[in-house]
């Protein structure tokens, strides 16, 4: 890959460090769209182990951009992540900064 | 830079362009179902009250009044409810709108629709037109919804050229309604309410069109 695209994603990685990595990105991105998801849903769709998932969310939740519910879902005990206002603002916002990065490469 | 790059830049670019616009997809598919439900709901109305309109055979006067206390209602569950039937998850709404900005020019051809049917149904002025009217004036507020969206890019949904259109059909073939008195309200009741309807399902099938309009001015930027 280009360098310049490498050094240009690497400087918005630091600024953002939660959503610097790729596993927390793409459960940001898939609360996003679903608003809110169960434990082992995301679990499925991103391959990662328990533990992996477990860790990462805890992290999302310190930083208040995950809320993590207990509850029952069909009688049955059910983790539900659920994204907050202010974790859909800093996706949208890395998003722009991704565009605007990916414009100027895109453009020269 | 490779192909494979500029390739792999363009397919992030695609998922940008979703998140930003999301909240517009979204609220474009509320604003169809809310069109869909309000014709939906006035197609009962009108149909249940002709039912007890020949069913009690009720005077002009009597029936009159049945359709204005049932319509009055039902513009104000309507207008309660509309925010619950349109309710988008709080986190996609990038400011807080103000819906209120949107619906005047509705409030002011709803107000106009009740004053001309008082006017017209208390005096020897033909009952024609206010069928004319009426349909004239849902156009106008079609055309006052156009005139709105776009001087507002943030307008609800990015709904623009699809208000001008219908409301130039409504316009267009209201002169209809004074040349075939006798179908006057069929005819009304078609165009508008189907119109609508139709107008409603538009909407929600073409919700991804706020992701395209994007992308087409992102290649007319780049050329």
């Amino acid at each position: 890959m280009d360098p310049r695209i490498l050094k240009e994603l690497a400087e918005l990685s630091r600024e953002n460090k939660l959503l610097g990595s790729p596993a927390r990105l793409s459960i940001m991105m898939l609360l996003y769209f679903r608003t809110r998801m169960k434990f082992t849903e995301l679990q499925l769709a991103l391959g990662l182990t328990p533990g992996n998932l477990s860790s990462h969310l805890k992290k999302l939740e310190q930083a208040n951009y995950v809320r993590i519910i207990k509850g029952f879902i069909n009688l049955r005990p059910a983790t539900i992540v659920e994204i907050t206002p202010l974790g859909a603002k800093k996706v949208k916002e890395f998003a722009s900064l991704m565009r605007k990065i990916l414009r100027d490469v895109e453009r020269s | 830079m490779s192909d494979e790059d500029l390739e792999y830049a363009k397919k992030l670019l695609r998922i940008v362009n979703v998140i930003e616009n999301y909240n517009y997809y979204l609220i474009r598919r509320s604003i169809g179902l809310i069109f869909i439900v309000i014709i939906a709901l006035t197609a009962i109305i009108i149909a249940t009250i002709n039912m007890i309109e020949q069913a009690l055979n009720l005077s002009l006067f009597l029936s009159g009044m049945l359709y204005f206390s049932a319509f009055s209602l039902f513009f104000l569950v309507i207008t309660i409810l509309s925010h619950n039937i349109a309710k988008i998850p709080e986190i996609y709404s990038a400011k807080r709108m103000n819906y209120r900005n949107y619906g005047g020019i509705w409030m002011i051809a709803g107000i106009m629709i009740l004053v001309s049917s008082v006017i017209i149904y208390n005096t020897y002025i033909p009952d024609i037109y206010f069928t004319f009217l009426l349909q004239v004036l849902f156009g106008v507020g079609f055309l006052g919804s156009y005139f709105t969206a776009k001087n507002d890019p943030d307008y609800p949904g990015k709904v623009k050229e699809e208000y001008l259109i219908l409301g130039l059909v409504l316009i267009l073939l209201s002169p209809l309604i004074l040349l075939y008195p006798k179908y006057a309200w069929i005819t009304a009741f078609t165009v508008v309410m189907i119109g609508t309807f139709i107008f409603g399902i538009y909407l929600i099938l073409t919700a991804s069109k706020v992701f395209e309009k994007w992308e087409n001015k992102n290649g007319s930027e780049n050329t």
